[in-house]
């Protein structure tokens, strides 16, 4: 299958008061036509970053991309013009945030909201760039569109708005939707509902999705495949069974270890990670992770581990790979976790 | 909404009324009266005197008269300058003073609202910091200083303007900037604030992420969102520029009614004193009660009059 986005040993750095902060340092993704990539990590992991920087939304200065490109249809996102960007940004590549509540412009109908890409983008007029805004509510699931479009957000309940955004991200039929934690600031009933609307449109419209989130069941729910970050790095990458079910990486069984299970025993203790993640204002040469790894032998301090194919689809990053290595296995690996029908 | 325009109406009414029952109040119990000067005048003379003006009545007796013609819009006649009506004086005054103070306002609205989106979008660069250095100038220099100072330079120094007077636009520049001096710093610097903190706005990021181009984003989004606070400013503005006039009218010797406002006090002229304070006080609850309903229009989460669902 073709790849609609391809990210190359990406670097993007921050510059502070305190000094430059690595936040992501060689990042290598790729998104498949129409699939569900999900980006999983703690706070901080460098998640946002990666997918902002498709977007060319990074705040500049202090944000720089400093390394690595961006494939999209054979284009350098990292190297397009702004004015290119422009045309780009909304039309091809969407987005919507986490925050529904505070996304949405309150002075400002929401139709107007949808209308303003389709006029922008597509040249629409001003009666076209309506009926699709309310053929787009109508599609995101939101009742009366009719009625709905000419309404505030003020007037919107929170799940309403976050299919609102999800109506402005795709009112132009972008080859690729970039949700950034769409489901964290909503309850879980319409975090359900959200992700199988996303689903619903995805069969839709083939649009590939990346979904951030730090919400292992949401992944569990709608992924085809997950990428885990972990300082800045992608530490293990692979199909969701493979990760759920065969991880490798202690960082994605600690991520699973504390994770709560419906058929635990009450007195079953979750198992957080110990330590906090690596400061990278001076990032650790070896891997990440070492300082918290239950399993982090001499080398892991010393150099970060190349990346081993485990299969066609599953990389992972870790010394444990080695030959020489002892062999461990995670807490978790044999728990069979349930994944969402697809 | 008109339920809520008529309880409005009522309430600035009743407002009134007070403010004019108080500055009565206030006003007789300055020492002295109208006819007290230098020049002793005979005892039979001032009997006559007061009497014709109705101040040798008891004063509650005073009030209930004033209190009665004020209802049928009649001011009274000014004491000092001898039949002169106060609703006259006024209605010379006020198109003179409508026109600095309107002047006065534009110009601190729109320089203000255009100086602070300049700092903000250049926020912490040189163009940002000698706004800022101007605006804390203007906030901390009182306009009878500045007054002066714009008549010796502009006027006395380079010849550029002319020092005093009221008749072609010419005169009105120097007292119309002298007035804007301190709003036209407040609107700066609350524009910048505002606009630095709605630049910052998840909704803004969202404007971006639709590919929409700078100028869009700051236009239709950013700017809306920055001006109401500077709206809810135009009311205490209106006061500023209000209070500044007297000071600034006085200065460049403009026939408007902050100047008759001044004299009136020194005077004690009584009719003129509570004539111009309630014409001025109508005034300014008018403009206050525009406001609120402009920022009603704004922000549409604002709706006025009524409860929150």
């Amino acid at each position: 299958m073709k790849n609609v986005l391809e990210i190359n040993n990406l670097h993007v750095s921050f510059q502070t008061y305190a000094g430059e902060v690595h936040a992501v340092r060689g990042v290598d993704l790729h998104l498949e036509k129409g699939e569900t990539l999900a980006i999983v990590g703690e706070s901080g992991s460098g998640k946002s970053v990666t997918a902002q920087s498709v977007m060319r939304l990074i705040p500049s200065p202090p944000g720089k991309i400093k390394q690595g490109e961006i494939l999209f249809e054979e284009k350098d996102l990292t190297k397009v013009s702004q004015r290119d960007m422009f045309r780009l940004r909304g039309s091809e590549i969407g987005m919507i945030f986490q925050d529904p509540m505070t996304s949405l412009n309150p002075t400002m109908t929401v139709g107007k909201q949808i209308m303003e890409g389709l006029k922008w983008h597509q040249k629409m007029n001003l009666s076209d760039a309506k009926k699709r805004a309310v053929e787009m509510l109508r599609l995101v699931g939101i009742p009366l569109p009719e009625k709905r479009v000419n309404q505030y957000p003020h007037q919107f309940s929170g799940g309403m708005r976050q299919r609102a955004m999800i109506a402005i991200a795709l009112a132009c039929n972008p080859k690729i939707l970039i949700a950034d934690e769409p489901t964290t600031a909503l309850d879980v009933t319409i975090q359900a509902q959200i992700l199988e609307l996303m689903k619903e449109l995805q069969h839709k419209t083939e649009t590939a999705i990346i979904l951030i989130t730090h919400d292992l069941g949401v992944v569990a729910e709608s992924a085809e495949r997950v990428a885990v970050m972990y300082g800045g790095k992608v530490v293990e990458t692979g199909r969701v069974e493979e990760i759920f079910n065969r991880s490798r990486h202690p960082y994605t069984w600690g991520l699973m270890g504390s994770m709560p299970r419906l058929d635990w025993q009450q007195d079953v203790e979750l198992h957080p990670i110990p330590g906090s993640p690596p400061d990278l204002f001076d990032p650790p040469k070896g891997c990440p992770f070492a300082d918290r790894c239950p399993h982090a032998m001499h080398i892991c301090h010393e150099e970060m581990p190349e990346e081993t194919e485990v299969s066609d689809s599953h990389r992972v990053s870790c010394w444990l790979e080695h030959p020489q290595a002892p062999s461990v296995s995670g807490e978790n690996n044999n728990v069979k976790v349930h994944i969402g029908s697809k | 909404m008109l339920r809520y325009i008529g309880k409005r109406l009522l309430i600035m009414l009743i407002t009134l009324w007070l403010i004019s029952t108080l500055t009565f109040i206030l006003m007789n119990s300055i020492p002295g009266d109208p006819f007290t000067s230098e020049k002793k005048l005979p005892e039979s003379t001032l009997e006559n005197l007061k009497a014709q003006y109705g101040l040798d009545k008891p004063l509650p007796m005073q009030y209930v008269v004033y209190m009665n013609n004020l209802i049928h819009g009649d001011l009274g006649f000014s004491i000092k300058n001898v039949n002169r009506s106060v609703n006259d004086m006024l209605a010379d005054g006020f198109p003179v003073s409508a026109q600095l103070g309107a002047q006065a306002m534009i110009l601190a609205i729109f320089a203000g609202i255009l100086m602070g989106t300049v700092a903000a979008l250049r926020q912490n660069r040189m163009s940002d910091y000698s706004l800022m250095v101007l605006a804390v100038i203007g906030l901390s220099i009182p306009n009878f200083v500045i007054a002066p100072l714009f008549q010796k330079y502009f006027g006395l120094n380079w010849e550029l303007l002319p020092i005093a007077g009221w008749g072609n636009f010419d005169q009105t520049i120097l007292p119309s900037i002298a007035l804007a001096f301190t709003p036209l710093a407040l609107v700066t610097r609350l524009m910048r604030s505002s606009m630095l903190e709605v630049l910052g706005q998840d909704y803004i990021r969202t404007a971006r992420a639709k590919g929409l181009p700078p100028i869009r984003v700051i236009s239709f989004h950013t700017l809306r969102n920055a001006i109401i606070p500077v709206i809810t400013l135009i009311g205490p503005l209106t006061a500023a520029i209000l209070t500044g006039s007297f000071v600034v009218e006085k200065i460049f010797s403009i026939p408007g009614i902050g100047k008759y406002f001044v004299e009136s006090i020194i005077n004690r002229d009584y009719p003129v004193i509570m004539g111009a304070t309630i014409f001025f006080s109508a005034f300014l609850i008018l403009m206050n009660f525009l406001v609120d309903l402009a920022y009603g229009y704004i922000d549409p989460r604002i709706k006025l009059g009524k409860k929150e669902a």
